[in-house]
C-alpha cells in the first residue's frame, strides 16, 4: 500500500494541480487495485471539476460498482450535462435505471447512447437487457448478441485524446491498422501500415497486412513484391505463406497456391487459419475429401469460429454429407443467427433433402439478411421448379 | 458458386492479417495491494472459525509442479471434498494432489483419502483404500452411482479422469474402463446428478481448456518477466461432458446427442438445478473468460443454452468474465435458485438473482460486489454458519498471475481468505479479521468444501492451497443459534442433488435446494442444513422433488439430523 502510494504521490507531483494528471493518478490507482484511493482521488476531482466527464463518469462507474444508485446518477448527470455528445453518460444512466427498475426510460437513454454511436458494444448489451425485462425477448436478442464481449467503457481523458494524437508507436498504428481492415476501409489500413513501414521498413507484420491490403485492393503484384520482401526478412511465419497461398490461388495458379499453403500448414499447425486457406485450395482443386479434413482441423481447433463451421457445411454438402452439413451449418448459426451464408448453405441441404418447407423458411431467412446476394436468386428459381415439379 | 468461394477467399486474408498481429504476451491481473475493503464489520471478540488443522493431524500439501514451467495447469489446480467412504457417519476428505505436470515423468505425488477418526483427527489411509490416483489432479465428485449404498469417487486430472467404485469394505477399485467415463481431457469441476430423473445418478463433468505441454504459450507479467497465461491466450475452448447411468455399471457419452456441444468454454464450476421451476434439472457452467452457460433441459432431455437470453452469460456491461467457482443458492427465499460465481480480481464476483427465469445481477446492491473487487476467488460457500436464520458466505482467494505487489513475501500469489455476514436487510458485510479467524492468513487459496466434520451442527470449512497446506476451519460461530439438518434421498436411496426443501418455523419460511457439487474443484456434505434463532421451532418440513412433486414431512425437531426419503411413484 504505502510503496503504491508513494509512486502515486510522486506522480502527482509533476503537477498536483493539473486535472488530467490527478485523473492519471486514479486511473493508475485502479491498475494496482487501490480502489479506495480511486475513489478518493475521483470524489476529489469531480467535486473540484465538476465539467471534468472523464473523471464523472469513472467516479459513477465506481460508484455503481458500490450499489451507490443516487451518487452515480449524480455523476452520470454531470457527464450528460458537460459532453452531451459524450455517449458514456447515457449508457450510464441507463444502467442506474435499469437497476431502479425503469426500463422504458434505460431503453431511450439507450437509443440515444447508440444513436451517437452505433458501435457501442455495452450500450447494445443493456438495451438487450432492458427489452428482455420489458418481456420483448424478439428485440432483446438481437442487442444481446450485438453487445456480447463488451468491455466497459471509459470517456476519453484530455491527456489520452493528445497521445492518441501524437502516437506513432508501431503496435498502436497496427492496431489501428487491423481494425481498419476488419472493417474493410482499405486505404486507411494501408495508410497505418505504410506509416510503420516508413520507420521500420522490416516489420513483417506490417509487410504482411500491407499485402493483404492490397489482395483487397485487387493490387496483385504489389502485394506479391511485399510477401517476397516478408519472406526474405523471416521465413518462418506461416501467415506470410498463408498470403501467398491467397495470392496464388486469386492469380489461378492452384497448384503453387497448394505448396504455399502446405508450407503454412507446416509452420502453423496449431493455428485454424492455414487449414482453412488449403481446404479452400483443395476446394478449388475439386479435391474434396482432403478439403474436408482440413476443414474439419480447422474447426477442431477452433471450435466456435462461425466461418470455419460454414466452410465445414460447404464441404459435408459437396460430398452428400447431409446430415453433416446440417450439423455444421446449425453450429454456425447458433454463434451467430445473422450469417446469410450458413442460411444459403442450410438452404441447399433442405432442398436435397427433398424438405422443401423447410428450403423455404432458411431462404426467406438468408434473403432477409442479404437480398442482394446472387445466390439467393438462384436457389429462389430452383426451389420454385423443384416445388411445382 | 464461383462467388462464394472467391468472397471466402477474401475474409480468409483479411483473418490472416489479424492472426499475425494477435501473437505477444498477455498479463492477466494487474498488481494489486492491500486496501482497506468498502464495508466491513468491527471486529468481533470471538473469531467464527478456529484453525484446527494441525490438531486434526490433516498433513497434506498440494504441489504445482516438482519443476514450475508457467504452465497454466499449475496455477489452476488444488481441488478436494468431503465423502463419508466408510458409512460411518462423519465425513472423511479426499484431497486431490497436482504434482509432476510433465507427462513423460512418473508423478512422485499421489492423491489422499483421510479418514474421519470420530474424535477430532484424521488418519491417512490412502495404501489400503487404493485411491492413490498419480495423475495431475484437479477436483472430483462424490455418488454412489451403482447404488449399493457406498459412496464411489470420481475424480478429474489433466489427462484421464478416473472413477473409483467403493467395494463397502474400505477399499475402491478403479473401474473407469468398465463405466467408460474416462475423459482425456483437461477436466475441473464434475457432480453425479440424476439429470433424466431414472433414478440413477448420472455424470457431468466440465471441461476446461485442450491443453498439452506443446500447446503452451509464453506470457509475460507487467515486470516482463514470464508469468502465467489467461486461458483465452491459448483459444482452445472446449465442450463438456455429460454421462448417461445405464444402470449395469457402465455410461454412455450423451454430449453430443443432448445438445451439450453447441456452446464451447473454459469451464471450471459447476452447478445443476431447475432454474426454471420446470420439473427438469438444468446445468450452469462458469467459463473463465468466456460466456457462461445456462444449459436448460427441454422434455426430451435436451439441453439449450440460455444463457444470454436469461441475463447470467455475461456480466452487466456485456463482458464475459472469468468464472471460477459457482454456487446456487436461493438467498431471497422464492423458491428459486439464485447463482452466485466468484471471479479474477478487478472482476467483482457476481450474484444473479433469478427472477423467474431471468438473473438480474444484484452483486453492488448485495454489498458482494466492491470487496471482491481485490481479490481473485475461487471456492465458495452460502451457510448460516452462525445459526442467526441467514445465509452467510465464504470465499476463497487467491491469484492467478504474480502481482504487482505482493501481499505476502513468502508467496506472491497469496491473498486473504473473506467472510460475509448476512444482514437483515438482505446485504453483506464482510467479517474482520478477513476470513473469520482470529487473524488473517495469507495463502493461495482453491478448493473451499463444507460439511460438519465433527457432527456439532454447524457447518465447518476445509480450504486446499495451491502449492500449500490444506486447511480446517472449525466453526466456533454455531453455538449461538439452533440447527436442524436433513438428508433428502430419492425413492433409488440417492442424494436427491436438486430438490428443494421448504422449511416453515414459527418465524418465517425457508427454501435451500440439495446440493453436493458447488464452489469450485470441490465435494461438499449432501445434508441441507438451516441455522435458527433460539426458539426457533420447525411446524413442517416439506420437500419438492426434482419433478415438483411435494411431499411434506410434518414438523421436526431442531438440533437434529433427519434423513427424508421419497414416497415411491405411483
Amino acid at each position: 500500500m504505502e510503496r503504491s502510494l508513494r509512486r502515486l504521490q510522486s506522480a502527482g507531483r509533476l503537477d498536483s494541480e493539473d486535472p488530467d494528471i490527478q485523473l492519471h493518478l486514479a486511473i493508475t490507482a485502479h491498475e494496482v487495485g487501490e480502489f479506495t484511493l480511486e475513489r478518493q482521488l475521483l470524489q476529489q476531482l469531480a467535486a473540484d471539476h465538476p465539467d471534468l466527464a472523464a473523471a464523472q463518469q469513472r467516479l459513477g462507474v465506481l460508484l455503481l460498482e458500490e450499489g451507490k444508485l443516487p451518487a452515480a446518477e449524480q455523476a452520470f448527470q454531470a457527464v450528460i450535462q458537460h459532453g452531451p455528445q459524450m455517449p458514456e453518460g447515457y449508457v450510464g444512466l441507463a444502467d442506474v435505471r435499469i437497476r431502479q427498475g425503469d426500463y422504458q426510460v434505460a431503453v431511450n437513454l439507450l437509443e440515444k447512447a447508440i444513436e451517437l454511436d452505433p458501435k457501442y458494444q455495452g450500450a447494445h448489451f443493456l438495451l438487450g437487457s432492458a427489452y428482455q425485462r420489458l418481456g420483448m425477448t424478439n428485440k432483446a436478442l438481437p442487442h444481446l448478441k450485438l453487445g456480447a464481449g463488451a468491455r466497459t467503457r471509459f470517456v476519453k481523458d484530455s491527456l489520452r485524446i493528445r497521445a492518441d494524437q501524437y502516437d506513432v508507436s508501431t503496435k498502436a498504428r497496427l492496431a489501428r491498422g487491423i481494425q481498419f481492415m476488419v472493417d474493410r476501409q482499405a486505404a486507411q489500413a494501408a495508410t497505418e501500415f505504410q506509416k510503420v513501414l516508413q520507420a521500420e521498413p522490416d516489420n513483417v507484420t506490417a509487410l504482411s497486412n500491407l499485402a493483404g491490403v492490397f489482395v483487397q485492393q485487387n493490387r496483385l503484384a504489389e502485394a506479391r513484391q511485399l510477401l517476397n520482401k516478408s519472406l526474405e526478412i523471416d521465413s518462418t511465419k506461416h501467415a506470410t505463406y498463408v498470403n501467398l497461398a491467397n495470392l496464388a490461388a486469386l492469380e489461378g495458379d492452384l497448384q503453387k497456391a497448394l505448396e504455399w499453403a502446405d508450407r503454412g500448414v507446416e509452420l502453423g499447425s496449431n493455428a485454424e487459419l492455414p487449414y482453412r486457406v488449403r481446404a479452400n485450395i483443395l476446394l478449388q482443386m475439386e479435391r474434396l475429401e482432403p478439403a474436408y479434413d482440413d476443414a474439419l482441423r480447422a474447426v477442431e481447433l477452433i471450435p466456435n469460429d462461425p466461418q470455419a463451421l460454414e466452410q465445414c457445411g460447404d464441404l459435408a454438402y459437396r460430398l452428400r454429407k447431409l446430415g453433416d452439413a446440417r450439423t455444421y451449418y446449425n453450429r454456425a448459426l447458433r454463434i451467430d443467427s445473422r450469417r446469410p451464408i450458413a442460411w444459403i448453405g442450410l438452404t441447399q441441404v433442405n432442398m436435397t433433402a427433398g424438405q422443401f418447407a423447410e428450403a423455404k423458411q432458411t431462404l426467406a431467412n438468408a434473403q432477409q439478411l442479404a437480398p442482394q446476394h446472387p445466390a439467393i436468386k438462384i436457389l429462389s428459381d430452383r426451389l420454385d421448379r423443384l416445388r411445382s415439379n | 458458386m464461383n462467388y462464394l468461394r472467391k468472397k471466402r477467399l477474401l475474409t480468409l486474408v483479411g483473418l490472416t492479417l489479424i492472426a499475425i498481429t494477435l501473437a505477444g504476451g498477455c498479463n492477466r491481473e494487474p498488481g494489486s495491494n492491500e486496501s482497506t475493503p468498502a464495508t466491513v464489520t468491527p471486529s468481533s471478540t470471538t473469531p467464527w472459525f478456529t484453525d484446527v488443522t494441525q490438531d486434526s493431524q490433516l498433513n497434506f500439501s498440494h504441489v504445482r509442479n516438482t519443476n514450475v514451467k508457467f504452465w497454466l495447469p499449475e496455477i489452476t489446480g488444488g481441488g478436494g471434498g468431503w465423502i463419508d467412504f466408510d458409512n460411518d457417519g462423519d465425513y472423511d476428505l479426499y484431497l486431490v494432489q497436482s504434482g509432476e505436470l510433465d507427462p513423460a515423468k512418473p508423478n512422485p505425488h499421489a492423491n489422499q483419502l483421510w479418514e474421519n477418526l470420530g474424535n477430532g483427527t484424521f488418519q491417512d489411509v490412502t495404501d489400503h483404500a487404493d485411491v492413490g490416483d498419480r495423475g495431475y489432479g484437479m477436483g472430483l465428485a462424490v455418488g454412489d452411482y451403482n447404488g449399493d449404498g457406498w459412496e464411489d469417487l470420481y475424480v478429474t486430472n489433466v489427462g484421464p479422469n478416473v472413477l473409483y467404485r467403493n467395494n463397502g469394505d474400505g477399499t475402491f477399485t478403479d473401474v473407469t474402463a468398465a463405466a467408460k467415463v474416462d475423459v482425456p481431457a483437461w477436466s475441473s469441476s464434475a457432480m453425479f446428478v440424476d439429470y433424466d430423473d431414472d433414478g440413477d445418478l448420472d455424470l457431468f463433468v466440465a471441461n476446461y481448456i485442450r491443453w498439452s505441454p506443446a500447446s503452451e504459450v509464453a506470457c509475460f507479467n507487467g515486470r516482463k518477466e514470464p508469468d502465467y497465461c489467461a486461458p483465452t491466450g491459448y483459444n482452445s475452448p472446449t465442450v463438456d461432458r455429460l454421462f448417461r447411468n445405464e444402470a449395469d455399471g457402465s455410461f454412455t457419452d450423451v454430449t453430443e446427442s443432448a445438445g451439450l456441444s453447441a456452446a464451447f468454454g473454459n469451464g471450471l464450476g459447476v452447478a445443476a438445478a431447475d432454474f426454471n421451476l420446470d420439473g427438469r434439472l438444468d446445468f450452469y457452467v462458469a467459463n473463465d473468460g468466456n460466456p457462461n452457460q445456462l444449459w436448460i433441459q427441454n422434455e426430451d432431455h435436451q439441453f439449450t443454452d440460455q444463457a444470454l437470453l436469461s441475463g447470467c452469460a455475461v456480466n452487466r456491461s456485456g463482458a464475459a468474465e472469468a468464472g471460477m467457482g459457482v454456487a446456487p443458492v436461493d438467498l431471497d427465499h422464492d423458491g428459486d435458485c439464485d447463482l452466485f460465481m466468484t471471479h479474477l480480481m478487478d472482476e467483482s464476483n457476481t450474484l444473479y438473482m433469478n427472477q423467474n427465469g431471468v438473473f438480474d445481477d444484484a452483486s453492488a446492491a448485495s454489498g458482494l460486489a466492491a470487496p471482491s473487487l481485490q481479490f481473485t476467488g475461487f471456492g465458495m460457500g452460502f451457510h448460516d454458519f452462525n445459526h442467526d436464520g441467514r445465509l452467510d458466505l465464504f470465499v476463497a482467494n487467491g491469484r492467478v498471475t504474480h502481482a504487482l505487489n505482493p501481499l505476502s513475501d513468502d508467496d506472491t500469489f497469496a491473498e486473504p481468505n473473506q467472510l460475509f455476514s448476512s444482514q437483515a436487510d438482505g446485504t453483506f458485510q464482510e467479517v474482520m479479521p478477513r476470513g473469520g479467524l482470529g487473524h488473517e492468513l495469507l495463502e493461495t487459496s482453491r478448493a473451499a468444501a463444507f460439511a460438519d466434520y465433527d457432527l456439532d451442527g454447524d457447518v465447518d470449512i476445509m480450504v486446499v492451497n495451491s502449492g500449500g497446506t490444506v486447511r480446517l476451519f472449525r466453526n466456533d460461530a454455531g453455538s449461538q443459534g439452533d440447527w436442524i439438518r436433513f438428508r433428502i434421498l430419492n425413492t433409488s436411496g440417492h442424494d436427491a442433488v436438486g430438490a428443494r426443501v421448504r422449511l416453515t418455523t414459527n418465524k418465517r419460511t425457508y427454501f435451500r435446494s440439495v446440493q453436493r457439487t458447488y464452489s469450485y474443484l470441490a465435494s461438499n456434505e449432501p445434508e441441507v442444513h438451516f441455522g435458527l434463532e433460539p426458539g426457533e421451532t420447525v411446524t413442517d418440513v416439506t420437500v419438492i422433488w426434482p419433478n415438483l412433486t411435494e411431499q411434506s414431512f410434518g414438523s421436526k425437531t431442531t438440533g437434529q439430523r433427519h434423513r427424508l426419503v421419497q414416497e415411491d411413484r405411483p
